[in-house]
């Protein structure tokens, strides 16, 4: 994120698109209400009629993967009314000249064709966006889980940059992140092109900086995707594959082809709990969980923050850097480390955006990276002297919509969306365990559009055979009307289901995500009871819970007795 | 600016009230209605001419006058008792009423040493209560799969109400009066209570009546996302969490740590008893700001769960079976090198975590590129 969390409290004008706030990041969801409240506005541009447009100033429900379409409408307008930040614009960005030409044919009206909404609505949401230098633009995944994903992102940076809306508290462009550390893995080099701190793998600079720092020569080609080492296993190039904390069988797309290539490798796993993905290891390393370890975590706003032992781990399970610090010395690369701060204190020196942070600084309330030196304050606001890259000039990038193949094909006439709810997080290896939990969302489902639905005779409770060119799976449907026709959701957390019909292959061009917000599906009912068989075994399955093994159980029956002797009338 | 606060000279800061400045001198002025870390005061919802007002809780004398210690700012030269004669008089006043309705069955709650009524009862020496109020009684509400209400308990500050209102935004419950008494209710839409009970916009008794005979719960509110906050305020026993983990305040050590679920970042103060979490609560982060959401309230059992890998495994004629980890690592290491030298340092790749810490990554992705010479790491950010 360019700016802090709190930061949209501070806002203006704030700009969800392509998150369910409310359900994925649910605190940041309850700061959009505060703001709501507060008399900000609020812009929310989704497929999915979200908990968040129902309170929106202005609702704009696009058809999916149409949001470099609507970006580029809003910025149309925005030039036509000349409603843009010129100075900004003539100080801190190149390529004006090329964007202006380009959106010139994205009227309200031509966009709002390809979008599915009100043109008046388009050009609505870019006066009020425009309206202020603190708009705050707010992404997940819905805008970045496309083939076009890139672009999705850049076009959304395209308008904060023509209204000036970077580099100042309340403004900025801002991914929230699905993991709690999916920002520090990125920081910490886990990525195929960069080491720490994304200082890049082909640099010869950078090559002889690491090469000095870990005492071995490096190796400068880029590496695999999580997307391309599935297929590299398949063609016999990967050999062995390591995953740590992981479960590709459930959270990659196209499941069946994940599946091949993990029986193929040699797996390591490293985890908590055996998961799908352990049916396929051939070594399981037991770890310890979070609350068991010390440690650092990068937060969305890129805050650095103490992960701290409270609890007593189970077994013999043994931190993560310590499995790795062993088949390092194995390996023949010597390294010994006694404490997780040792690390710390290792990488804040290849690091320079962590340079000045030592666990001792993170007390408290942590620091923003960057943090160069020991006495920096940290930097909870980014591009405050323009924008970083080349010296205060962003780049803006003139973007043409692109449809995805998926929407295409006649024979997959409806259009799956998945996402994340609030119960659940991403495989559910965590959260599943927490009875009420489970009890609460215990099985996948499918939302229909209710007209859609009627066409397709079905309702509540019955049972949908969902397919696509990879694969099918079979759900439980929920008849919705916060979807358009034509479009169906489904959430991402069970096994067999909407990874099954995900596309591994044809990713985005640049970082190569797949496009799991925008499948094609052919959908045909199957024979019902099923569903309604399920519901019963997961009711009574919660009722013996209740009387049988619930700690509370004393305190549930004595208020079900109450109940009952309150229905009688005594 | 100078001021005394018992006597003692203090430097505070301009501009703060009374009530702030006592805390963050460390000195506790009493109340019901300001959450702990000063976000929200529930006093402001309260009707002026209400009979349990618990607003006068947090008097302090200043000149000779009681006033609210929430509701003025410092001023230069303040001399302020916040436990003078006066002070005590009022707030036994308010404890004997509040006492009146609340059930004085401590030695069955389970938020016995945790509760503030018992604590200022304790210090003020209040024992039974000072009036006959008569006040509907009601059962538990046990429909949430989360937590449990046993609104009997209920002390009327509103905390809940206003968190969820103002903090969370949902508005999932709402305060109701009838008579000289307010209950909490869960705030429905006007078209389910006419599903319920007939009419659009039932009076506060028509409310609770309601919950009494079975016919609406916490369960319908559609509005509740479960996420606990109003647990989290709850000066007494009025709303718990099902998890009951058998343990008291005394006995537990208090823990800050991150919370590992969504990339907000959320501080969470966790309870611990013998090394096992036994309860969660929003600690006062700057990302979160004493707030939680389910997952991070609730969803700690994982860790305690009996599925939890406790030893190295092997893959032995198709099946995982336990093993050292001498055998373990000595099979990994030696998978791993294999491939390098016979196929080059290609052949090996490594998944990543975003759910682990930044050491764990670093090393991770050290282990790759410095021990097998490959860039062949990524991790699930873009899953």
């Amino acid at each position: 994120m360019t700016n802090t969390v709190t930061g949209i409290k501070k806002a203006d004008v704030i700009f969800v698109t392509g998150s369910n706030t409310t359900e994925a990041h649910p605190v940041m969801g309850m700061y959009v209400r505060q703001a709501k409240k507060a008399g900000k506005k609020l812009i929310v541009a989704d497929p999915v009629r979200i908990p968040l447009a129902e309170i929106a100033d202005i609702y704009l429900q696009i058809t999916p993967g149409t949001s470099v379409a609507l970006s580029n409408g809003m910025l149309n307008v925005i030039f036509e009314e000349g409603l843009e930040d010129k100075e900004y614009i003539k100080e801190h960005t190149e390529g004006i000249e090329e964007l202006k030409a380009m959106v010139k044919k994205y009227t309200p009206e031509y966009a709002g064709k390809i979008c599915g909404v009100n043109p008046d609505d388009i050009r609505a949401a870019a006066r009020m966006y425009a309206s202020s230098h603190k708009s705050y633009i707010a992404y997940a995944m819905g805008i970045t889980q496309h083939i076009n994903g890139t672009d999705n992102v850049m076009s959304l940076s395209n308008l904060a940059l023509c209204t000036g809306n970077f580099g100042r508290e309340g403004c900025g462009v801002n991914p929230l992140r699905g993991q709690n550390n999916v920002q520090g893995a990125c920081d910490m080099g886990a990525l195929p092109t960069d080491y720490p701190a994304y200082q890049k793998v082909f640099n010869p600079e950078v090559q002889a900086k690491f090469e000095a720092a870990w005492g071995v020569k490096l190796n400068p080609n880029k590496g695999l995707t999580v997307t391309k080492t599935i297929p590299a296993i398949l063609e016999d190039k990967v050999k062995v594959l390591y995953v740590m904390g992981e479960n590709p069988a459930v959270s990659d797309p196209d499941s069946h082809h994940v599946a091949h290539a993990l029986e193929k490798a040699f797996l390591i796993q490293q985890d908590i709990f055996l998961n799908e993905t352990s049916e396929y290891a051939d070594i399981v390393f037991p770890v310890k969980a979070f609350a068991e370890k010390d440690g650092t975590f990068s937060n969305t706003e890129r805050r650095v923050q103490r992960v701290r032992q409270l609890a007593v781990p189970k077994g013999e399970s043994k931190d993560d850097w310590w499995i790795i610090m062993e088949i390092m010395n194995r390996l023949g690369y010597k390294c010994h480390y006694d404490k997780a701060e040792d690390i710390f204190n290792e990488l804040r020196k290849v690091t320079p955006s962590y340079a000045g942070m030592t666990y001792a600084r993170l007390e408290g309330k942590g620091l923003h990276w960057p943090c160069p030196t020991e006495d920096h304050p940290g930097t909870p606001i980014l591009h405050t002297n323009g924008p970083i890259r080349n010296k205060g000039v962003g780049l803006l990038k003139a973007i043409e919509w692109i449809e995805s193949p998926e929407r295409q094909d006649k024979k997959y006439p409806f259009t799956l969306i998945t996402a994340r709810i609030l119960y659940h997080y991403h495989t559910r290896t965590m959260t599943d365990r927490t009875r009420a939990i489970h009890f609460t969302a215990p099985r996948n489902w499918v939302e229909v559009n209710k007209d859609d639905a009627m066409e397709l005779k079905l309702k509540d409770g019955d049972w949908l055979k969902v397919t696509s060119k990879r694969g099918s799976t079979e759900v439980e449907v929920r008849v919705v009307d916060t979807l358009e026709p034509g479009v169906m959701w489904m959430p991402f957390h069970y096994a067999d289901g909407a990874n099954n019909l995900s596309d591994a292959e044809t990713l985005d061009p640049v970082c190569s995500i797949p496009g799991y917000k925008v499948i094609g599906v052919k959908v045909e009912k199957v024979s019902g009871g099923e569903s309604k068989k399920l519901t019963e075994e997961v009711n009574n399955e919660e009722i013996a819970y209740y009387e049988n093994e619930d700690p509370s159980r004393i305190r549930y029956k004595e208020a079900a007795a109450e109940k009952l002797l309150a229905g009688k009338g005594e | 600016m100078k001021l005394k606060f018992n006597g003692r000279e203090y430097e505070v800061e301009k501009g703060v009230r009374v009530f702030k400045a006592a805390k963050d001198l460390g000195i506790d002025i009493p109340n019901f209605t300001i959450d702990e870390n000063c976000h929200f005061n529930a006093a402001f919802d309260e009707p002026e001419d209400y009979e349990y007002s618990l607003k006068d809780m947090s008097v302090v004398e200043i000149n000779g006058k009681l006033v609210r210690s929430y509701e003025v700012e410092v001023e230069d030269g303040m001399d302020i008792w916040t436990d003078s004669p006066k002070c005590k008089e009022r707030r036994k006043e308010i404890l004997g009423k509040v006492v009146s309705f609340h059930p004085l069955d401590c030695v069955n709650c389970v938020k016995l040493g945790e509760c503030k009524l018992q604590k200022y009862c304790e210090m003020y020496g209040v024992k039974e209560g000072t009036d006959k109020v008569s006040y509907i009684k009601r059962p538990k509400d046990m429909s949430n799969r989360f937590y449990f209400q046993e609104f009997d308990k209920c002390i009327r500050c509103g905390r809940c109400v206003k968190v969820c209102k103002d903090k969370v935004g949902v508005e999932a419950l709402e305060m109701v009066q009838d008579g000289k008494m307010r209950y909490v209710v869960p705030n429905l839409d006007a078209k389910l209570w006419k599903e319920r009970i007939g009419k659009d916009s039932p009076s506060g008794k028509e409310k609770v009546m309601a919950i009494i005979d079975g016919k609406v719960s916490m369960a319908d509110s559609t509005r509740c996302v479960s996420c606990g906050n109003c647990v989290s305020v709850c000066p007494v026993g009025a709303i718990m969490p099902k998890a009951q983990n058998n343990f008291r305040e005394w006995e537990t050590k208090k823990v800050v740590t991150t919370c590992t679920y969504c990339g907000v970042g959320c501080q969470i103060e966790y309870l611990v008893r013998d090394g096992k979490i036994v309860d969660a609560k929003p600690a006062n982060g700057p990302s979160n700001e004493a707030l939680l959401c389910v997952k991070g309230k609730f969803g700690y059992d994982f860790i305690n769960h009996k599925d939890r890998l406790k030893h190295p495994m092997i893959r032995k004629n198709g099946k995982l079976v336990e093993s050292t980890w001498e055998e373990a690592l000595d099979l990994a290491a030696s998978k791993i090198k294999e491939a390098r030298d016979n196929f080059g340092p290609d052949s090996v790749a490594g998944f990543s975590s975003a759910r682990t810490i930044n050491e764990d990554n670093y090393l991770f992705q050290k282990m790759l590129r410095a021990a097998v010479g490959t860039n062949n790491v990524d991790h699930c950010a873009r899953l």
